[in-house]
């Protein structure tokens, strides 16, 4: 470890202490995780879980929090909203609440929807148990430094057989500045028993100066749950995305979590799923639109601790200029976790001659009885497909967007969110040659 | 209406195509036959513009404007289609949805104006009554999936759906039991109109029962060996190419 990088962590201690000093129901769970991040320190890539992912220029900023007061007005956040489907929003500037721009509106009874920052104090114990339980931060720098730094985020809680009807939209806005900032949103989702949840949350950014943006986000379900959770990350062109998500989850619970890749200089999607229950299904996907110098690291893990659970991991990498991506999917079964049913799909299609894809499946298990499989691809645009396109009538570079778009496509074909389902769709074509062409695709069906 | 001058084509420096020239008059069916592997797909894929055929020498001019200096999409804007020989799936790309882009880039081209989704559904509904074909198929991707019949079927319901003055069918028969080759054929027929011209290229004298031409060419070696009318495909039934090949003084394949 360089002398710059201990000087950076330092320099987040005098930032820790104001924080610590504020006390209250996290400060040994903050210090304990500040210790572990200091012994840790930046990962490298001489280690086995940022082998691919380069946190050099992270470790060698002189980061710092953000200040409180910067403005963001609503028009700034148009793009990003959900059109067509009432929202619980809540919206955060540079990790700070922001309540002119967050309209939470009103939930069913007994749900909460709020603050993390409402939540410490006003739902010590649900936060208490369950902050940091899904998530491996004593062996994780990034979430390691999140939750030392947890102040605040959405907290939202849904009670046995409660089905929140509209989704939860947590917007995460970074506007960047001269010096690069940080911040560490927390988020915590439980849903207790049959009870039925959709978040969305997007990490936007208003600004293309280098800034770490580090969110964490917790799913605690309960038996016979559904939450569908979606992460769209559209973050500024010098921004490093580092998130983490973690899930653990009962009998007969049903998750779904989308990660979308879509912009910024460094995008890190850490996923642990914990089936910590029988006959569940851990549902992981993910779109990585790679173009420019950037790096998009997808790095999963799958826990089945319990017999008869399904797990899906399918993840499409999309990649032009000198992009580059690595794909990490382990999978461990436990030695009880008989009748696991582990699938691993990482597929890449590859636009240009510059661009570089690695791909790596690890499987650890310790049950006799399961069915655990995995395929990487790594291709490109079928020509005759295109030329069949292009004698049709459709123009070279559309034909080829037309192409790119249908495989894009497959992860997120079976999003029920319609509104949601066509933003994406919107987004995607929007980074594609003549996309514009291609829209107004709804209107056909 | 097409007109092609002494066209040589090869691919990876191997000459396929050896100097073809062929007039088709507006209005006209030709049909071209010959043996496997005599340069048949070559030809049609070469009229619509595939880039992995080198044209060495030779023109092709469709109403007199240069047809090998239009991209292909260029191409099937001036009215050229292709029914593929063999018609390529693609995955997660739906019919209608490729259908309509299509249309309409076509339509935008002939300076018509952009059909919605109601007009374009009414079109669909229209075609595929005519061709029997089940518009569920359209909901599907690309081909993905389809028989080879309703392959073939999907194709000349795209060729009525785009509205081409030169259609270019490339073993449409092939793989087709006697049902579907009388649907497709009278989906074919049903296109003529007197200005409309048809290329039809065909291993077998059969769809010429269905699809009557008014001239026939016999392609041998990348060359027309001989041209004739509608007997020329019944004498070629009756006799086999190996007559024309030892003719035309080159075993094909050789
Ligand atoms: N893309 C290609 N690459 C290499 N050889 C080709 C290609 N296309 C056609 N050929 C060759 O050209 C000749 C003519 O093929 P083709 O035009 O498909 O004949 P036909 O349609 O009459 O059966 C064959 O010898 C074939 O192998
Ligand atoms: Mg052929």
């Amino acid at each position: 470890m360089t002398t710059d990088t201990m000087n950076d962590q330092h320099l987040f201690e005098s930032e820790f202490t104001r924080l610590v000093d504020l006390g209250g129901p996290l400060a040994g769970l903050r210090r304990e995780a500040y210790d572990r991040f200091i012994e840790l320190g930046w990962p490298t890539m001489r280690g086995e879980a940022y082998r691919y992912t380069d946190c050099r220029p992270i470790a060698e900023a002189d980061l710092q929090l953000a200040s409180p007061d910067v403005e963001v007005a609503m028009d700034e956040l148009r793009s990003h909203l959900l059109e067509g489907v009432p929202t619980h929003r809540l919206v955060f500037v540079n990790g700070v609440y922001n309540d002119t721009l967050s309209d939470i509106g009103t939930v069913p009874g007994g749900v909460t929807v709020t603050r993390l920052a409402s939540a410490i104090e006003d739902q010590e114990d649900l936060v208490t148990r369950h902050l940091g339980t899904t998530i491996d931060w004593k062996s994780d720098a990034f979430d390691a430094l999140n939750t030392a730094f947890v102040e605040d985020g959405l907290f939202m809680h849904v009670p046995a057989g409660v089905h929140l009807e509209h989704p939860v939209h947590v917007l995460h806005v970074t506007r960047p500045g001269a010096k690069p900032i940080v911040s560490h949103p927390r988020a915590l989702i439980v849903v207790e028993d049959g009870g039925r949840a959709t978040c969305v949350e997007t990490c936007c950014g208003l600004g293309d100066e280098p800034c770490l943006v580090n969110p964490v986000t917790e799913i605690v379900a309960g038996h016979d749950v559904h939450v569908d959770h979606y992460r769209i990350v559209r973050e500024g062109a010098g921004t490093w995305h580092i998130g983490g998500l973690g899930l653990i989850q009962g009998n007969g619970t049903n998750v779904n979590s989308c990660c979308m890749a879509l912009d910024g200089a460094l995008i890190r999607n850490g996923m642990t799923a914990t089936l910590d229950g029988t006959d569940g299904m851990a549902n992981l996907r993910g779109l990585a639109l790679v173009d420019g110098t950037r790096h998009v690291d997808n790095f999963l893990r799958v826990n089945h601790m319990k017999p008869d659970c399904n797990s899906r991991e399918y993840f499409k990498h999309i990649l032009s200029d000198k992009g580059s991506t690595s794909f990490t999917g382990r999978i461990y079964v436990e030695q009880d976790a008989q009748k696991t049913d582990a699938v691993q799909t990482n597929m890449n299609l590859l636009l240009s001659e510059q661009a570089r894809v690695r791909t790596r499946p690890q499987l650890e298990i310790f049950a006799d009885d399961v069915k655990c499989t995995h395929g990487a691809t790594i291709g490109r645009l079928d020509e005759q497909a295109a030329f069949y396109l292009h004698a049709r009538g459709i123009g070279r570079e559309a034909a080829r967007s037309l192409l790119t778009f249908a495989f894009a496509n497959e992860v997120i074909e079976d999003i029920e969110l319609l509104p949601l389902r066509r933003k994406m769709e919107t987004l995607i074509l929007e980074r594609l040659p003549h996309g514009d062409l291609l829209q107004s695709m709804d209107s056909v069906d | 209406m097409l007109q092609i001058t002494n066209l040589h084509a090869s691919v990876e420096g191997t000459e396929i195509l050896r100097g073809i020239d062929l007039t088709i008059p507006s209005g006209e069916v030709h049909s071209i036959m010959g043996p496997n592997g005599s340069g048949k797909s070559t030809l049609a894929r070469v009229l619509a513009g595939e880039e992995t055929y080198e044209v060495t020498e030779g023109s092709i001019t469709l109403d007199g404007e240069d047809l090998l200096d239009m991209d292909p999409d260029e191409r099937a804007c001036e009215g050229l289609f292709m029914a593929f020989q063999y018609p390529v799936e693609i995955p997660g790309v739906s019919t209608k949805y490729f259908l309509r882009a299509a249309v309409n880039a076509v339509r935008a081209h002939r300076e018509l104006s952009e059909l919605d989704a109601y007009e374009f559904l009414q079109l669909v509904k229209e075609k595929a009554q005519a061709l029997a074909l089940d518009t569920s198929l359209l909901d599907r991707s690309v081909n993905e999936g389809f028989s080879g019949g309703e392959k073939k079927r999907a194709e000349i319901f795209q060729m009525a759906m785009l509205d081409p003055k030169m259609c270019v069918l490339d073993e449409t028969d092939s793989g087709l039991d006697i049902d579907a080759l009388k649907v497709v054929s009278d989906g074919v027929n049903a296109l003529r109109d007197g200005n409309r011209s048809f290329l039809v290229i065909t291993h077998y004298q059969r769809l010429l029962n269905y699809i009557v031409p008014d001239v026939v060419h016999v392609l041998v070696n990348g060359r027309i060996a001989r041209t004739g009318g509608k007997e020329l495909a019944q004498l070629l039934e009756a006799e086999g190419y190996a007559g024309i090949e030892a003719e035309s003084g080159v075993a094909n394949g050789a």
